[in-house]
């Protein structure tokens, strides 16, 4: 788990993973399109479950705390605790928590970064280079085929 | 960065639940909306990170499930969760 954009160490040093939730094309094609009543349901969802978070978030914001001093790279102290404060987003009324949450799931809908981030983990990756193969070979060396 | 949306997950549902009409896909979609639902909230929340592809699954009532790279082999072995990649369910699934 990490709870810090910033510092999670990746193989080659990258860091431009969005800083929302990952929301990709076949996801949302799964729902029913964007439009659909699918998506509006995950949306509403959504909303429903950050606003249920919001109450929590001093007790949340206190058990990571607990874990600043640990030293391990995800957290890098105050600033760790307030950019997560921030995401709680405390100092807004529900109704502009709502369309906060909203604001959201739109900027991780399909987001670029995503992408591209997938498409590094695939190239960059040896055991994923051998998964994407596999597909047309009969050898497959892969625990999760072999399951 | 056009493969990601060629991994045809929709595809992947229809195959293993029935067509769009049916309950059992409706149901299973049911699912993966509400864990999805969840699970984004908490990846937003917490900044789960590293949630390519190879780390997210499907179980097998449609839930998502993240997993972690060391997490990855124990689950699939404990739940035979199915990896999210197209090319992977292409050889899992049938």
């Amino acid at each position: 788990m990490c709870t810090d954009v910033k510092a999670h160490p990746r193989p080659g040093g990258v860091k431009f993973e969005p800083s929302s939730f990952k929301l990709n094309h076949e996801m949302v094609v799964l729902m029913g399109g964007r439009n659909s009543q699918g998506y509006a349901l995950f949306q509403q969802l959504c909303v429903a479950a950050f606003l249920a978070l919001r109450p929590h978030a001093p007790q949340l914001i206190a058990t990571v705390q607990l874990m600043l001093g640990t030293g391990l790279p995800s957290f890098k102290g105050e600033g760790t605790i307030r950019r997560l404060r921030d995401r709680f987003a405390l100092g807004i009324s529900e109704r502009q928590a709502a369309d906060f949450m909203i604001a959201v799931v739109k900027n991780a809908h399909e987001n670029v970064r995503s992408t591209v981030y997938d498409e590094f983990q695939r190239v960059s990756t040896y055991s994923f280079g051998a998964r994407a193969s596999c597909a047309g070979s009969d050898v497959c060396g892969d625990p999760i085929c072999a399951s | 960065m056009g493969r990601a949306k060629v991994n045809d997950l929709q595809g992947f549902f229809v195959s293993k639940y029935g067509g769009e009409d049916s309950v059992a896909y409706q149901k299973a979609r049911l699912n993966f909306i509400q864990s999805m639902a969840a699970y984004s909230v908490a990846c937003y929340i917490l900044q789960i990170k590293d949630r390519h592809n190879g780390n997210i699954m499907i179980d097998g009532e449609g839930h998502i499930i993240h997993v972690g790279q060391s997490h990855t082999s124990a689950l699939a072995d404990q739940f035979r969760v199915l990896n999210i990649r197209r090319q992977t369910l292409a050889s899992c699934s049938t």
